[in-house]
C-alpha cells in the first residue's frame, strides 16, 4: 500500500480528493495535494497600461490555488496533509515533485478518450511518462455529493 | 564501386524489411501475450481475494508503461485500497521493474455484483 500519494488537483472538488482520502486513511499514508498552473504573463489593459505584473499575477493565482488546495486538504480531515502550488508545464512539474517528494503513488483524475478529453484535460490526462513512480488515474469520476466547493460572495 | 554498393543495398533490402517485420511481430506477440498473462494473474488473484467483484483489463502501448484499467465500486473504498494493493503485489511478482511505473486507470463501476465471503 502507498504510503506518500502525491495527488494533482484540478480544483477543490477534483473528483479524486475522496478516493484518495479513502485510500489514504486505509493504508496510513501522508498526501500532498499539488496545482500546476500555466506561467501568467504580464495583464494589460488599452494602450499597453500594466495592470498587474507577472509577479503579481503570479501571487493572485497562487493565492487563488492555495485557497482551493485548502479546501481539498479539508476533506482529507485526519490524514497528514501538505500543499504545495507549481507554475509551468504539468508533466514536468508532476514529475519532478513526485521524486522531490519520494512519491509512492501519483494520483489525478482524467477524462475519456474523446472530444471533450482532448479539447479540456483533467490533469491525469496530461501526466507524461516521466513519473518513476505508479500513476493512479481516475476516469470519469464524478464529484462526490460532499465534496468542498469553492464559496462566491 | 558505387554501382556495387548501391546493388548490393538494393539486393539486401528485401531481407532486411522481412526481417525488421518479423522482429516487430515477436515483439508484437510478445508483448500481447504477456498482456495476457497480466490480466489473467490479476484477474485470479482480484477474485482469490474479493471475489468476482472486478475484471482488470492489461493493455500495453506503444509508448508508456503497462496500463491496468479496472472498473471498481467507489462506494467501497476497502476493494479499490485491496486492489491496489494486489495490483501492485501481482505485477511485481512477474516484473519488478515494470510495476514501478504502472499506470492504474479506474472507471466507475456503476452495479457492484454481491461478491461471495473469502474462502480462506
Amino acid at each position: 500500500m502507498a504510503k506518500r500519494i502525491l495527488v494533482a488537483l484540478e480544483g477543490p472538488d477534483d473528483p479524486i480528493v475522496p478516493l484518495v482520502s479513502a485510500l489514504a486513511r486505509g493504508g496510513g499514508a501522508s498526501v500532498r495535494l499539488m496545482r500546476v498552473l500555466p506561467v501568467p504573463s504580464v495583464v494589460e489593459a488599452a494602450y499597453r497600461r500594466t495592470i498587474a505584473t507577472a509577479v503579481d499575477e503570479m501571487a493572485r493565482q497562487r493565492d487563488r490555488a492555495s485557497s482551493d488546495l485548502a479546501l481539498a486538504a479539508a476533506a482529507l480531515d485526519g490524514v497528514p496533509v501538505e500543499t504545495t502550488v507549481r507554475f509551468g508545464d504539468l508533466a514536468h512539474e508532476v514529475a519532478t515533485e513526485a521524486d522531490a517528494f519520494d512519491a509512492d503513488l501519483v494520483a489525478a483524475s482524467s477524462r475519456r478518450r474523446t472530444l471533450a478529453g482532448f479539447l479540456w484535460p483533467r490533469p491525469g490526462d496530461r501526466i507524461g511518462h516521466r513519473v518513476s513512480a505508479p500513476v493512479l488515474l481516475l476516469r470519469d469520476g464524478r464529484p462526490a455529493p460532499d465534496a468542498p466547493t469553492r464559496r462566491t460572495s | 564501386m558505387l554501382v556495387t554498393i548501391v546493388a548490393l543495398a538494393l539486393a539486401l533490402a528485401p531481407f532486411a524489411v522481412i526481417t525488421a517485420l518479423l522482429v516487430i511481430a515477436a515483439r508484437v506477440r510478445r508483448t500481447r501475450e504477456g498482456a495476457v498473462a497480466r490480466q489473467i494473474a490479476l484477474t485470479d488473484a482480484v477474485y482469490r481475494e474479493f471475489g468476482p467483484v472486478v475484471a482488470p483489463t492489461v493493455t500495453k502501448p506503444i509508448v508508456g508503461p503497462w496500463q491496468v484499467e479496472i472498473p471498481v465500486p467507489f462506494r467501497r473504498a476497502e476493494v479499490v485500497g485491496g486492489v491496489l494493493s494486489l495490483v501492485h503485489s501481482t505485477l511485481a511478482s512477474m516484473d519488478r521493474p515494470a510495476s514501478e511505473r504502472v499506470r492504474i486507470v479506474l472507471t466507475p463501476q456503476e452495479d457492484a455484483p454481491p461478491t461471495r465471503a473469502h474462502a480462506a
